[in-house]
C-alpha cells in the first residue's frame, strides 16, 4: 500500500518535471564557428542535428534514448582508422567522429557512450565491451547496456543497427568489459591511441560538450 | 666576521639551498613516479587478471578463480586482491599487512604514498559476474623510494663536498689579493714596505693593489729620504772626509759602551798607528800621493779590524789611526800588523822614508779604563814604537786580570760556576720620567760571577773568555732559566730585560729552546720578559735577529737593541728588526741631536724611530747636565748610575 503511494508520488513528480522542464541541450564545449572552421559547414550541421536529436530524446525513457542515439550515430559510414587517420588504431573523440563523418567501431561506441551519458543514462549501466565478431572474424567493440547489474545486457552495435539483448547476438563472442568511466578517467588512458602528430598527452574526450541549459 | 667567511657562508647557503631544492624536486618526482607505477601495476594486474577470470566459463568454479588470484597475489607485490560479487558480496579476498623491515618508520611516516587501487569488471559471457579490486603493496614502493632517497643523499653529499671544495679554492684564490692588500696596509703601519708585484685577477682588487703599491712607494720614499738625510749627517758628524773612516768624535761617543763592566766588549786590545811628517810628505809628493799613502794605511788597518767583528776603527786626526778590538789574540794581531807595515814600507819612495816615521803600538784595555786613560796609553805605546825604530810595531801588554788563568783553568772556572750556581744577578732600573713623577719601565739584568777567588766579577771579566771558549750561550741559558724560575716562584710587577749574546742568538737550537721555555709561561708572564741584543750583534746577525724579534713579539715579549748608534749603512736594519726600543748612550744622543751643523739629524732620527714605533732609552746617565739635556731633547726613558744604581738581586 505504502509502496503504491510512494510510486504514485514519484510518478507525479517525474511527470511534473517532464512537462514543465524548460531546460534544453545546447553546445557548450566548442563554438559552432570553430567546428565549421575545422571540419566544414556539413560538420556544423551534423553537430546541430545531434543537439536537436538530444533535445528530442531528452524526456524519453532510457530505452528510447538508446534507440535514438544508436540510430543517429549508426547513420555515419564505417571507415577503418587506417583510411581516416592513417594509423592502425585510433580512438576518435565524438567531435572528430562527427566532424570527419566516418569512423570505426570504437568511435561509434565512444560517441554513443558520451551522448547517452549527457542524456542522463547512468554510466554504471553502460559498458564498453570487447567482443569477437564471428561474422567478420575480427576484433570488435560494442556498447552494452545493463538495465540492472545482473540482467542480460542490450547491445548497441554499428554492424547490426538493431538493439538486441546480448544472448540473441550469437554472432558476437564477449571477451572483456570496461565501465566507461574507468576507461576515460584513467590518467594514462589512450596514450597509445594518439596520432603521431598529436602532442597533447590528455585527450579532451569532452571537447564537444553538450549541456542542459535553462532557456 | 671575515669577508672570506661571509662569502663562504653565503655561497655555501646558496649552494645548499639549490642542492636541497634539486634534491627535494628529484625526490618528489621519484615519489610521483613510484606512486604512478603502483597505480599502473595495480591497473594492469586488475585488467589482466580480470581477463583471465572472464575466461572461466562456470560461474561456480570459484576454486579456479582463487587459484588464479593466489598465483598473482603471492608474487608479493599486492596488499589486497578481492573478487566482489555484483551485489557487493565478497567472493574471495586475499590481503596482507604491510610490513617493511628495511625502511625506517620515520620515513614511512613522513612520505605519504597513496595506496593505488584499481578495479576491473569480470564478465561471464555477457553477464556481469563482479568486480576485481587490486591494491598494490606500498611496502615495495617505500623500499624503492627509500633506496632512491639514500642514493640521492649520497650523490648530493658528494656533489656538495666537491663543489664546496672548489668554491673554497676559488674564494681563497680570489680573496688572496685582499689579504695582500691588508698585509700591505699592515706593513705600512709597521714600516715594512711591501710592493705587490703580482696583480690580482679581479678588476676591483687590481685597482686597489695598484693604489696600495703607489701609496707604499710614496711612504717608502719618505722613509728613505729621512734615512738618507740621517746618513748624510752621520757622515758629516762621524766620518773622516778623506778616508771615510769614523773620526775621533765617533770614537768618543762609542767608547763608553766598550768600557762598561757588563759587556763582552770590555776587554781586548787597542792599536794606534801614527805617522810623523805627513805635511812634509804632502808638500813634496803632492796631494795625490798623500792620499794614496793614507788610503793604503787605512786599507791595511781595515784588514786588521776584520780580525774581530766588534772592532772600533777611527782616524783620530790627520796622522793618527786608532783601533779598539774586543779581541785577545795579540800574536795574530801583531803578525798582521808587521806584514802590513812591511808592505807599506816597500810602497813608499826611499827618499820619503828618510823623514816619514810610522809607528804602531798595541796595548790592552779593560773595563777599568776611561777614554782619557785609553788614549794616553795608546799614545804612549805609539811613541815607544817610534823609538824602537821606523815601521815597527810595539806591544805593551800589562797582563790584565783575565789572562792570569790559562784557557783550561778558565773553562773549569766557568763550568764550575754554572754547575755550582755561582753566577748571580744584578739589576738596574730603567725609568720613564714624567713631569712630576717617574715610573719603572723595566729592570735590566746583569750577570755576575762569584769567582773561586772569592770576588764577585762583572760580566766584562768573564764574558769575553766565555765567548772564546764557546760557553756564552750556556751562560745565557743559565740566566734565562734562573729568571724564569723567579717568575714562577713569585709575582713580578716590573718587566726584566735580559741581554743575549751573539753566540746565543746565532744558534737556532738556542732560539728553539727559548721558545719552548717561554711557551710554558702565561701571556701575562711573558709580557714581563724583555730581551736585548747589542747593536753590533743586531747588525752582524741580522737574519737571526729579525726572526728572533718576530718570535718574541708573537709570544708577547718585547725586544730591544742596546748600545744603539746609527751605522754607516743607515737605519734599514731597524726596519727589518722593528725593536720595541733602542738604548743609546747619552753621549751619542747629545752628540747627534745637539750639533748645530746637523740640526736636521735629530728630526730624521726622531722620524725614523717614531715611524717605526721605537722608544729611545738614554743610557749611561752620569750627571745632572745629562738629565737637563735629555729633558731638552724630550727623551723620557732613562737609565744610568744617576737614575738608579746596579743592585744585586736577592737570591
Amino acid at each position: 500500500m505504502k509502496t503504491n503511494v510512494l510510486a504514485l508520488c514519484f510518478g507525479v513528480a517525474v511527470l511534473t518535471v517532464t512537462l514543465f522542464s524548460t531546460a534544453e541541450f545546447v553546445l557548450s564545449g566548442i563554438s559552432l564557428e570553430k567546428v565549421e572552421k575545422e571540419y566544414g559547414v556539413f560538420a556544423k550541421k551534423r553537430v546541430l542535428a545531434l543537439v536537436a536529436m538530444m533535445n528530442r530524446a531528452k524526456d524519453e525513457s532510457e530505452l528510447e534514448k538508446l534507440e535514438k542515439v544508436n540510430d543517429f550515430f549508426n547513420a555515419t559510414p564505417y571507415h577503418s582508422d587506417k583510411s581516416v587517420w592513417g594509423v592502425d588504431d585510433y580512438w576518435a573523440t565524438r567531435l572528430e567522429f562527427i566532424g570527419k563523418d566516418k569512423g570505426d567501431c570504437e568511435d561509434y561506441v565512444i560517441a554513443k557512450y558520451f551522448t547517452l551519458k549527457e542524456l542522463g543514462v547512468p554510466a554504471s549501466k553502460m559498458y564498453m565491451t570487447y567482443a569477437k565478431s564471428l561474422k567478420f572474424n575480427v576484433a570488435h567493440m560494442v556498447l552494452t547496456y545493463y538495465p540492472t547489474p545482473k540482467s542480460i545486457p542490450l547491445v548497441l552495435d554499428n554492424y547490426n543497427y538493431k538493439i538486441l539483448p546480448a544472448n540473441e547476438r550469437t554472432d558476437l563472442v564477449p571477451i572483456y568489459s570496461f565501465s566507461g568511466d574507468d576507461l576515460f578517467n584513467a590518467k594514462q588512458a589512450q596514450l597509445g591511441k594518439m596520432l603521431p602528430a598529436v602532442t597533447k598527452q590528455t585527450r579532451a574526450w569532452d571537447e564537444l560538450k553538450i549541456e542542459k541549459k535553462e532557456k | 666576521m671575515t669577508l672570506f667567511k661571509q662569502m663562504a657562508v653565503m655561497l655555501s647557503l646558496f649552494l645548499g639551498v639549490i642542492l636541497a631544492c634539486v634534491m627535494v624536486l628529484n625526490f618528489k618526482t621519484a615519489t610521483a613516479f613510484v606512486q604512478d607505477q603502483l597505480y599502473t601495476n595495480a591497473k594492469n594486474t586488475a585488467h589482466s587478471l580480470g581477463l583471465s577470470l572472464s575466461k572461466i566459463v562456470d560461474p561456480n568454479d570459484v576454486a579456479s578463480m582463487e587459484t588464479m588470484i593466489n598465483a598473482i597475489f603471492d608474487s608479493g607485490y599486492y596488499e589486497r586482491i578481492a573478487l566482489i560479487g555484483v551485489e557487493g558480496n565478497p567472493i574471495y579476498v586475499k590481503e596482507t599487512d604491510v610490513l617493511v623491515s628495511d625502511v625506517p618508520q620515520w620515513f614511512i611516516n613522513t612520505v605519504t604514498i597513496q595506496n593505488a587501487y584499481a578495479t576491473s569488471d569480470i564478465m561471464m559471457g555477457w553477464n556481469r559476474f563482479g568486480t576485481l579490486e587490486v591494491s598494490g603493496h606500498t611496502g615495495n614502493a617505500y623500499r624503492q623510494l627509500y633506496k632512491t632517497l639514500i642514493d640521492l643523499v649520497e650523490t648530493f653529499v658528494v656533489i656538495g663536498v666537491v663543489v664546496l671544495g672548489l668554491l673554497y679554492l676559488l674564494l681563497t684564490l680570489s680573496l688572496q689579493s685582499i689579504k695582500q692588500i691588508r698585509d700591505q696596509a699592515r706593513g705600512i703601519i709597521e714600516n715594512r714596505f711591501i710592493i705587490e708585484p703580482k696583480m690580482p685577477f679581479t678588476t676591483e682588487f687590481r685597482s686597489a693593489t695598484v693604489a696600495m703599491n703607489a701609496m707604499v712607494s710614496k711612504v717608502k720614499d719618505i722613509f728613505e729620504r729621512e734615512n738618507e738625510t740621517l746618513m748624510q749627517y752621520q757622515d758629516l758628524l762621524y766620518k773622516d772626509a778623506e778616508t771615510k773612516l769614523y773620526n775621533r768624535r765617533y770614537l768618543v761617543t762609542k767608547l763608553p759602551e766598550y768600557l762598561q763592566g757588563d759587556t763582552t766588549l770590555s776587554q781586548g786590545l787597542h792599536v794606534m798607528l801614527s805617522v810623523d811628517e805627513l805635511d812634509r810628505f804632502k808638500k813634496e809628493y803632492g796631494y795625490e800621493n798623500y792620499m794614496k799613502l793614507i788610503k793604503k794605511v787605512a786599507e791595511g788597518l781595515s784588514g786588521c779590524a776584520g780580525l774581530c767583528e766588534n772592532t772600533l776603527f777611527a782616524r783620530l786626526n790627520e796622522s793618527d789611526f786608532f783601533l779598539l778590538m774586543p779581541f785577545q789574540d795579540d800574536v795574530a794581531l801583531k803578525k798582521h800588523l808587521d806584514t802590513m807595515l812591511l808592505e807599506l814600507q816597500r810602497s813608499i819612495d826611499a827618499q820619503a822614508l828618510v823623514y816619514l816615521v810610522i809607528g804602531v803600538g798595541i796595548g790592552v784595555y779593560n773595563e777599568h779604563d776611561t777614554i782619557k786613560s785609553l788614549l794616553s796609553k795608546a799614545d804612549l805605546t805609539v811613541s815607544q814604537a817610534k823609538q824602537n825604530g821606523n815601521f815597527t810595531c810595539t806591544m805593551a801588554l800589562q797582563q790584565p786580570h783575565s789572562l792570569i788563568l790559562s784557557r783550561e783553568e778558565w773553562r773549569k772556572e766557568l763550568v764550575d760556576g754554572l754547575s755550582e750556581s755561582r753566577f748571580v744577578f744584578a739589576t738596574q732600573n730603567v725609568i720613564h720620567a714624567q713631569d712630576t713623577s717617574s715610573s719603572i719601565v723595566h729592570e735590566e739584568v746583569f750577570i755576575r760571577l762569584k769567582g773561586s777567588d772569592g770576588f764577585t766579577h762583572s760580566a766584562g771579566f768573564f764574558l769575553p773568555m766565555a765567548t772564546v771558549l764557546g760557553l756564552a750561550d750556556e751562560i745565557d741559558r743559565y740566566m734565562i732559566q734562573k729568571m724564569l724560575q723567579r717568575f714562577i716562584a713569585q709575582e713580578m710587577n716590573t718587566p726584566l730585560a735580559l741581554n743575549l749574546s751573539a753566540e746565543f742568538v746565532g744558534h737556532y737550537a738556542n732560539i728553539q729552546w727559548l721558545k719552548e721555555q717561554l711557551e710554558k709561561l702565561s701571556p701575562t708572564q711573558r709580557a714581563m720578559l724583555w730581551f736585548e741584543v747589542s747593536n753590533t750583534i743586531a747588525l752582524h746577525n741580522l737574519e737571526a735577529i729579525v726572526s728572533l724579534s718576530a718570535l718574541l713579539k708573537m709570544l708577547g715579549c718585547r725586544f730591544g737593541i742596546d748600545s744603539f748608534a746609527i751605522p754607516s749603512e743607515g737605519a734599514y736594519y731597524l726596519q727589518a728588526i722593528r725593536p720595541d726600543y733602542v738604548k743609546c748612550s747619552v753621549v751619542y744622543l747629545k752628540d747627534i741631536m745637539l750639533d748645530a751643523s746637523t740640526g736636521k739629524s735629530q728630526e730624521s732620527l726622531n722620524n725614523i724611530v717614531r715611524s717605526l714605533g721605537i722608544s729611545i732609552i738614554a743610557t749611561n746617565i752620569e750627571d745632572e747636565q745629562d738629565l737637563a739635556t735629555l729633558k731638552y731633547l724630550g727623551i723620557a726613558y732613562r737609565q744610568g748610575r744617576l737614575i738608579a744604581p746596579i743592585e744585586l738581586l736577592a737570591e
